[in-house]
């Protein structure tokens, strides 16, 4: 993880001077909303303390309501396209925060400086904070309306579908406490969102 | 500007005719507008000067939603004052308005524990208002603390207490986002 951060940080720092030059080219945004998740997909395979085994695998229904928020840093490619860095926060099933940094590619019908209606998609890895597994990863496809406030900021709307992977604590159904790792197989679980979104962007 | 059609307009109207009621003053500027936290969202209505709106709220309350404690939100009732003033004009003739106001709040919570209990307090809100010329929008940041009390259950009892509302002053560094339409 460490390695990670400092992957992350020399890679800023060369981009520096590329990012001054491009300024005009750049934009900030925020993004937030809420997220309803119908479904999640598990496959998770492990030995309890009592010594027998469970494996499920399978589409399971699940209700919950979690949100997240976004930053993103955004460069032009085109007058219709952009590329964005996103770096968030977001929580997940039941209790799990995942902090997702993502590419994203969107493209505006109208150009990006205009109302216009725009679509996109986004891929990336995550970091989970509160399992023992902390690799996670997301993908992103939306829908949105872009309005000019004025000047060069612009709010954004929209709805997008969300699929998160990651790996969260298997809990014991004995004990109650979280399986430790020696003894999971397998485990992997796939949250599937239908979210609403609004965005403030500058530029 | 694209005319409002009719429906709508008339709806906005019945609207504005029916909150004018409650809300003292003469009404020469009207907004409406959601506020956006991860403390609640909400929606409402401000009606007055450039000097001063009076403000009405409604909101749903996220403490635990986020956390995916549960799934049912409390929600709250608040009215406010803004006092602006006037900080900078941008170039583009955007302008930056600090404002700051008192309120009063009440609602039923949860408060960190489980019973959604009722609560009321005083509200200080102050934040950072920028008014767009070209369009009739109006974006808004604030940060805002709630000193009340809040009823809860006591635990393994059928009684309830009234207690200090934490949650009010816990999540006074969650920012407030308001998002408004002008009149």
């Amino acid at each position: 993880m460490r390695r990670a951060i400092r992957h992350i940080v020399l890679a800023v720092l060369l981009a520096f001077p590329t990012l001054l030059r491009a300024q005009e080219k750049l934009g900030i945004g925020v993004e937030w909303g809420l997220g309803y998740l119908p479904m999640h997909y598990i496959e998770e395979s492990f030995r309890t303390d009592a010594l027998y085994r469970i494996d499920r695998q399978g589409w399971k229904g699940s209700q919950h309501i979690n949100g997240f928020a976004s930053f993103a840093l955004e460069y032009d490619l085109s007058k219709r396209q952009t590329l964005s860095l996103t770096l968030g926060k977001r929580g997940v099933g039941s209790g799990d925060r995942i902090y997702p940094l993502g590419l994203r590619y969107a493209r505006f019908h109208n150009g990006h400086a205009a109302d216009t209606g725009w679509f996109f998609a986004e891929a990336g890895v995550a970091y989970n904070r509160d399992a023992a597994v902390h690799k996670a990863a997301q993908g992103l496809l939306g829908y949105g309306w872009r309005y000019r406030l004025g000047g060069h900021s612009f709010v954004d709307g929209g709805i997008r579908l969300a699929a998160v992977v990651y790996h969260p604590d298997l809990i014991d159904p004995d004990t109650e406490a979280i399986v430790p790792q020696r003894h999971v197989f397998t485990n992997s679980r796939v949250d599937t969102f239908l979210e609403l979104f609004i965005a403030i962007r500058l530029r | 500007m694209t005319p409002v059609p009719f429906l709508r307009r008339k709806v906005l109207v019945c609207l504005s005719v029916f909150l004018c009621c409650f809300l003292p003053g003469a009404a020469q500027e009207q907004y409406v507008g959601t506020v956006q936290s991860p403390k609640g969202i909400g929606v409402f209505y401000e009606s007055g000067s450039a000097e001063q709106v009076s403000h009405l709220s409604f909101t749903l309350d996220f403490d635990g939603i986020l956390g995916g404690h549960t799934r049912r939100p409390g929600f709250r009732i608040g009215f406010q004052k803004h006092f602006f003033v006037p900080v900078y004009r941008l170039a583009d003739g955007t302008d930056l308005d600090f404002f700051y106001g008192p309120g009063l709040v009440a609602g039923a919570v949860r408060d960190g524990g489980d019973f959604q209990g009722p609560m009321a307090a005083l509200r200080g809100i102050a934040g950072l208002r920028f008014v767009f010329p070209e369009r009739p929008f109006a974006l808004g940041f604030a940060f805002s603390a709630d000193l009340g009390v809040h009823m809860q259950r006591v635990a393994g009892q059928n009684s309830n207490i009234l207690r200090l509302y934490r949650g009010g002053l816990r999540r006074v560094w969650l920012p407030e986002i308001h998002l408004s339409y002008r009149f």
